[in-house]
């Protein structure tokens, strides 16, 4: 379903789509639509491609390399990128949390170094913000970074840090003071991972991913010019990213592909009495589905896309995409362990290699769909809980 | 707890619980899991010498001759510690259907299941079966004296760890007739039958299995030729509500720990169990899981009291859909109120998650059960 009221994007639409089909490499659209891991060196033509077109930084200004796109166009190309079957969170905190910060807050050294490098794909990033007595309490936060002569030294730990293993440079969060209110004496540090005394200790979680981390710091030195905006601003930054995350994590286009998928499994798996889409409780259930994510589609639309919505200003208002998008994404995945059955138990990663086969000649679909549902129950915990977003909602929209 | 137990039952309980608290912690879960086998013939034999084995069985079949309830306690019992064994699909299922279907040669047969040196699988289940047990296309045809078999059977659970399997073919008729389907001993080490074995994402085992032209002698043919189906319905029935009630375990163990993580997470400056919609959540997952023991016992003592078979089957479909649902629910909940930790393979929650993840789908999910229920209520 498409919402176009008023699509004065149509030609924009079409331009993104026949750069797509025209540019994208076969092995990274084979990857994305089979749920598989994608390496850098996989993705680097797509990205070059992307550089060349001037279309890898979607939301930056044009004065730092980027496409300077409206959110209108960002929303319009990012749901293409997901009907192509294009990858969307590729790099994603580099362009989307880091250069946004850097833009806005970053000294003109930190523009310059940094930006370029972000552009070209050159920097992976990974996010250091929570800690293992600081989750929904992120003020709680204790990991400290001292001030010495021209460095600040840190000590502590971070958890979460996904992909810190394979990320080149951390944006975190850091205790430069302890004061009267815990958001205060926070700071944002840009660190390189090869620094001394970094040290990453896996964390394996229990659908068989091995993506998250601890990141542990003893005596870790970082230059003063790492520093993100001034000494104790780092809340203000943090929220100002925690907003932006809130809008990525959404990921109505993600949903839909996703379920694009399933319904072309659910036709083609035969059954005693036909196919799947011809049982009607599950087809029922399948079109609800349908349906309340088209509802949350013209939700996001005027959120995002429609100039005239008075939420489009209001960042709190976002909050319900990050909600509603994490409902949305994990009963997709709910929908497809149903709707494989049995045939969903065997403990099969994605075939690592295309056109593999398992020897169980089961369809290419099933394997990962089940570590897919169990990995999929974290997009309701990251990025702050939806506990958490209701009580922004409560609070901030309500005013309760 | 609602429901009230036997004294004898609450011994029972008792004697398991502190006997998977001593060789079953969730360390030595995790090494068993990673194990070829994935569960440990020593475990095993220390469950035997507890009697769980015989537990089901007439007492004239060298069995203890308990009843569902009885079950449901032990079944309830290993899914608190989220065993992985193949106590249902061997002893519950292919052995209390063999007790059924053969009771004439079950003493001899069970004799080596019940002292713990041989396991059985039950071979039902077919590619685009779905959850139909008539949907049976393996075809055991007239060669001689005895059979011929031809087919595959999809999800047999437990099959590599199994002596002898008894498989569900098609003596007459087609695909989805009630009528022609028979019962039939099959030794996995025979000609033209082979396997393919997998580990199921709980961690339990179950194999793909292959009959190309295998030989069957005439005895090998269990009960009365073509009238296996209400047998196997029946065998399912109970490791249906089985599973419910290791549901339940697994239930309650998630709610235990959850409200113990609730207690000690500080955050905000103090527990989050002290926030309401922490609470909240808690007291659902209590209400989901007190509902799903009493449709469990409920069912267990309508069983054993025998009443009418579509009240049991429509109590047993109330079970195991009430386990789908609760199990859902509460696997979930208490993975989210755990937060980032919750995913972590060094926790149980998530491994309770799969466990509940797959008894939703053996014998039926709760859509099929509720279909079921629909069906029987056409039927009176």
């Amino acid at each position: 379903m498409d919402l176009r009221f008023h699509d004065d994007l149509a030609d924009f639409r079409e331009e993104v789509r026949g750069f797509i089909r025209a540019h994208l490499p076969d092995a990274v659209r084979e990857r994305q639509q089979r749920g598989m891991a994608i390496d850098r060196a996989t993705m680097k033509p797509w990205h070059d491609q992307l550089v060349q077109k001037g279309w890898a930084a979607r939301g930056w200004p044009e004065a730092f390399g980027g496409a300077g796109f409206t959110p209108a166009q960002q929303y319009v190309f990012h749901q293409v990128m997901a009907e192509e079957g294009a990858p969307l969170g590729h790099l994603s905190w580099g362009f989307s949390l880091v250069a946004p910060t850097i833009v806005e807050y970053g000294s003109q050294w930190q523009k310059d170094f940094f930006l370029p490098r972000i552009l070209r794909g050159e920097i992976y990033w990974c996010q250091g913000f929570s800690e293992p007595n600081a989750g929904s309490d992120l003020a709680a936060l204790k990991c400290r970074a001292d001030r010495d002569g021209d460095d600040y030294v840190i000590n502590g730990s971070k958890i979460w840090t996904s992909y810190a293993l394979q990320s080149d440079w951390m944006f975190g969060i850091f205790r430069t003071a302890v004061e009267d209110r815990p958001q205060k004496g926070i700071s944002m540090f840009l660190i390189d991972m090869q620094t001394p005394g970094i040290s990453v200790e896996p964390i394996p979680t229990y659908e068989g991913g091995a993506e998250i981390n601890q990141t542990f710091f003893t005596d870790v030195r970082v230059p003063a010019r790492n520093l993100l905006g001034g000494e104790g601003q780092g809340w203000e930054l943090a929220k100002f990213q925690l907003g932006r995350e809130r809008y990525n994590v959404a990921q109505v286009a993600v949903t839909k592909a996703l379920l694009r998928r399933l319904k072309r499994f659910a036709r083609e798996e035969a059954g005693p009495e036909g196919s799947l889409l011809d049982d009607p409780q599950f087809s029922d259930r399948l079109y609800r589905f349908e349906m309340e994510l088209a509802a949350f589609e013209s939700v996001e639309h005027f959120l995002l896309y429609d100039h005239n919505s008075p939420a489009e200003q209001d960042p709190d208002r976002m909050t319900l995409l990050k909600i509603r998008g994490a409902d949305l994404h994990q009963a997709v995945t709910e929908l497809t362990l149903d709707a494989l059955g049995t045939l969903g138990l065997p403990d099969l990663p994605a075939p690592a290699t295309l056109g593999s086969n398992d020897g169980l000649g089961l369809p290419d679909y099933v394997p990962g769909r089940a570590a897919e549902y169990f990995n999929t129950r974290k997009v309701s915990i990251y990025g702050g809980s939806n506990e958490i977003q209701r009580n922004i909602i409560a609070k901030n929209v309500l005013g309760l | 707890m609602l429901v009230g137990l036997t004294e004898d039952q609450a011994l029972l309980r008792d004697s398991l619980t502190r006997l998977l608290d001593r060789i079953y912690p969730f360390e030595t879960r995790k090494e068993r899991v990673a194990s070829e086998a994935g569960f440990a013939e020593a475990d095993w034999q220390e469950l035997v010498d507890l009697g769980i084995t015989a537990a089901p069985f007439p007492e004239a079949m060298g069995g203890l001759g308990l009843g569902q309830s009885d079950l449901c306690v032990i079944q309830q019992g290993l899914g608190s510690h989220n065993l992985v064994s193949p106590y249902l699909s061997s002893v519950v299922l292919a052995g209390g259907l063999l007790a059924q279907a053969a009771p004439e040669r079950a003493a001899d047969l069970l004799g080596p299941v019940i002292a713990g040196r041989q396991h059985l699988a039950l071979a039902y289940a077919e590619r685009g079966s779905r959850y139909s047990l008539c949907h049976v296309t393996t075809r055991a045809e007239r060669d001689g004296s005895g059979y011929r078999l031809e087919g595959r059977k999809t999800a047999v659970l437990w099959a590599q760890a199994a002596g002898r399997l008894l498989v569900s073919a098609r003596s007459s008729g087609a695909a989805g007739e009630r009528d022609g389907i028979s019962l039939f001993l099959v030794d996995p080490q025979a000609e033209g039958v082979s396997l393919r074995p997998y580990a199921t994402n709980d961690g339990h085992r179950a194999a793909e299995v292959f009959f190309s032209g295998v030989q069957l002698p005439a005895d090998s043919l269990l009960g009365q030729e073509d009238t296996a189906l209400p047998l196997i319905e029946a065998a399912c029935d109970r490791a249906a509500l089985a599973l419910a009630a290791e549901a339940l375990g697994c239930c309650l163990s998630l709610n235990a720990e959850t409200l113990d993580y609730v207690r000690q997470r500080q955050q905000f400056g103090r527990p989050i169990g002290k926030f309401q919609v922490v609470q909240h959540a808690c007291a659902y997952m209590s209400i989901q899981a007190d509902t799903l023991e009493a449709t469990v016992f409920a069912a267990a003592q309508h069983a054993d009291r025998q009443v009418d078979l579509a009240t049991q089957r429509r109590l047993v479909s109330t079970s195991k859909a009430q386990a789908g649902w609760s199990g859902r629910f509460i696997g979930e909940t208490a993975l989210q109120l755990h937060g980032g930790i919750g995913m972590s393979a060094d926790l149980p929650i998530g491994h309770f998650l799969k466990r509940l993840s797959a008894i939703r789908v053996l014998f039926g999910d709760p859509d099929y059960h509720v279909r079921r229920v629909k069906q029987l209520d056409a039927v009176a």
